[in-house]
């Protein structure tokens, strides 16, 4: 049963009180990002030109606005290999039995290890941190299926929330989820403005995953969660 | 490709696992179809038969140089197998033994399954070039030799693999491959890529999930050939036979291979021409992006409209499914 997931408050609550989480210094994160970009393993996407309301413009948690106008710039990453492969790179393939996922799309993507250089604030989207989170017009709060278990069609509505705990969380760094496909390890989104250089330390060579021991990665990835890799020759 | 006669043939070599052997091209030819003999006797262990023609210089019977022009075959017959999409072995009682050619590379064909010796002479005919008897060379043998193992559909299959022209372009340096050019199609790059490339490229194989796919593609979506593109289009141009090529070369639609054939994926088409949108897609993908690839983007459900897929919108929102190409294309760019 997929889930719906309603739009965030409209305005910030500066008066909101969350239970937040730190992700200790010294923490090592892995992150799949764009190889044809080219920007380095510790710079944010920053989400120029995308529309929040366009599904295929970003992923769950951006772009969203910031303010006055411009984007927030965000960086995806998670715990483990699998965790951050499936995340990103394998976000978009549906629950069904043996889904497939084209291998030209690969050649789009690599990855880094970072490390954490100082305590990050974060909150983690699971139901007991979200209980404080009022829906407009509804009893309950936000649950974390609306959140991280809707399906691409609400993300103009899940990018609404990272929006609203930006806006009123001004020390909040980002947000931590249980990877929807991955089971277990944490996801993160950053928000880049509450960054500065250095925060986050990337190895220096990105892993490609279209071929050599990165494809072999994630050809054993894909394999451990019944996804068909289809060749383009 | 006409039959050779035997007489233009100068001599044989047998591969054997202790050595090579020179013999008559019909006594070497007997060892050929000794693997694929119904009710024969046990047919030996030689790997390969490499039959001479008489253009070049008389070929000496050196052991290295028959194995590189056996390895050489090998690669050139293992790289046509991963291009036959959706072979099943299903010689009839009537007709056992199955030949397989792909017109494509048309210098290579495979015979498949028993039959009896009157049925083998006629149709394995001996002609310059190498003859592959594969029953006799294990897994682990080409794992040792750094060669690709069959695909796995051929496998534990009677099976001979002919190479026409081997044996020369060690020997007499002539052209190798041969190009099949049909009703002016353009040819693609696949067929341009000349035997050297062949031989290096130790190209993935077509792998199960994959040919499902495009068994999958192939029954959902109807396909023309380039006559069939031709016969529907409403183009006034002079040469209108080889109006697919022309589109291809132009880039505003893209072709497939399929068993051996180029097909056009109908959906590119509305009233007999391109849909524009086809063209921009083409040019959103990257340059190494092939036909398949293009396929399975316009026909997979796609997350962004809901799992409805982009062909679905070719006509009432192009401007859509262009972004959605555009996503697809460079998926890290969300991150």
């Amino acid at each position: 049963m997929p889930f719906n997931c309603p739009a965030a408050p409209a305005d910030p609550d500066p008066s909101l009180v969350l239970q937040t989480t730190t992700v200790s210094a010294g923490t090592e994160l892995i992150r799949f990002y764009s190889k044809s970009k080219k920007y380095p393993a510790d710079s944010f996407n920053p989400n120029t030109g995308k529309r929040i309301d366009v599904e295929e413009d970003g992923a769950r948690f951006n772009p969203f606005p910031g303010a006055p106008s411009p984007n927030v710039p965000t960086m995806y990453a998670a715990d483990t290999l699998p965790a951050a492969a499936l995340e990103s790179v394998f976000h978009n393939v549906d629950h069904s039995p043996s889904p497939s996922f084209l291998k030209m799309q690969l050649a789009n993507w690599h990855y880094s290890r970072l490390k954490v250089m100082r305590n990050l604030l974060v909150l983690e989207l699971t139901n007991p941190h979200l209980r404080q989170l009022v829906v407009p017009g509804r009893a309950t709060s936000i649950q974390e299926g609306e959140l991280i278990h809707s399906p691409t069609s609400e993300y103009p509505n899940t990018r609404t929330w990272a929006g609203f705990l930006h806006a009123s969380l001004l020390t909040l760094d980002g947000l931590a989820w249980r990877p929807r496909l991955a089971g277990t390890g944490w996801s993160y989104v950053f928000f880049g403005d509450r960054f500065v250089a250095g925060d986050l330390k990337a190895e220096p060579t990105p892993t490609s995953v279209d071929s050599g021991p990165g494809y072999a990665e994630i050809e054993q990835i894909a394999k451990s969660a019944s996804i068909r890799i289809i060749g383009s020759k | 490709m006409a039959n050779t006669n035997v007489a233009a043939m100068s001599s044989a070599m047998v591969l054997e696992p202790e050595g090579i052997q020179t013999l008559d091209v019909g006594s070497a030819m007997e060892q050929v179809v000794a693997t694929l003999l119904k009710n024969g006797p046990s047919s030996g262990a030689a790997y390969g038969v490499l039959v001479y023609g008489t253009r070049g210089p008389r070929p000496q019977p050196n052991m290295l140089v028959a194995a590189q022009t056996f390895f050489r075959a090998y690669r050139q017959a293992w790289k046509v197998l991963t291009h036959i999409a959706d072979f099943t072995h299903a010689g009839s009682a009537k007709d056992p033994l199955q030949t397989i050619e792909n017109k494509e590379f048309d210098h290579v064909r495979f015979f498949v399954g028993l039959a009896t010796e009157k049925v083998l002479k006629e149709r394995v005919k001996p002609s310059p070039g190498v003859y592959i008897m594969t029953a006799h060379l294990d897994a682990g043998l080409l794992r040792v030799l750094n060669l690709p193992p069959l695909p796995e559909r051929f496998r534990d299959l009677p099976l001979v693999m002919q190479i026409e022209s081997a044996t020369e372009s060690v020997q007499g340096g002539s052209q190798p491959i041969h190009i099949s050019i049909n009703e002016g199609n353009v040819l693609d790059s696949d067929l341009l890529e000349g035997p050297g490339k062949i031989e290096d490229e130790v190209e993935e194989a077509i792998s199960r999930d994959t040919l499902e796919w495009r068994q999958q593609f192939m029954r959902s979506n109807p396909s023309w050939t380039s006559a069939q593109v031709a016969a529907e289009s409403t183009s006034t141009a002079r040469n209108r036979a080889a109006i697919a090529s022309r589109w291809l070369r132009e880039k505003k639609i893209f072709a497939i291979r399929y068993e051996g054939q180029q097909c056009f994926p109908r959906f590119q088409f509305q009233d007999g021409a391109p849909s524009p949108v086809i063209a921009q897609v083409i040019k959103i993908f990257p340059e190494h992006a092939t036909g398949w690839d293009l396929a399975y983007f316009f026909a997979t459900p796609n997350p962004n409209i809901g799992g409805r897929r982009p062909t679905e919108l070719l006509k009432s929102n192009p401007a859509r499914v262009v972004s959605l190409a555009e996503a697809f294309a460079h998926p890290a760019d969300a991150f």
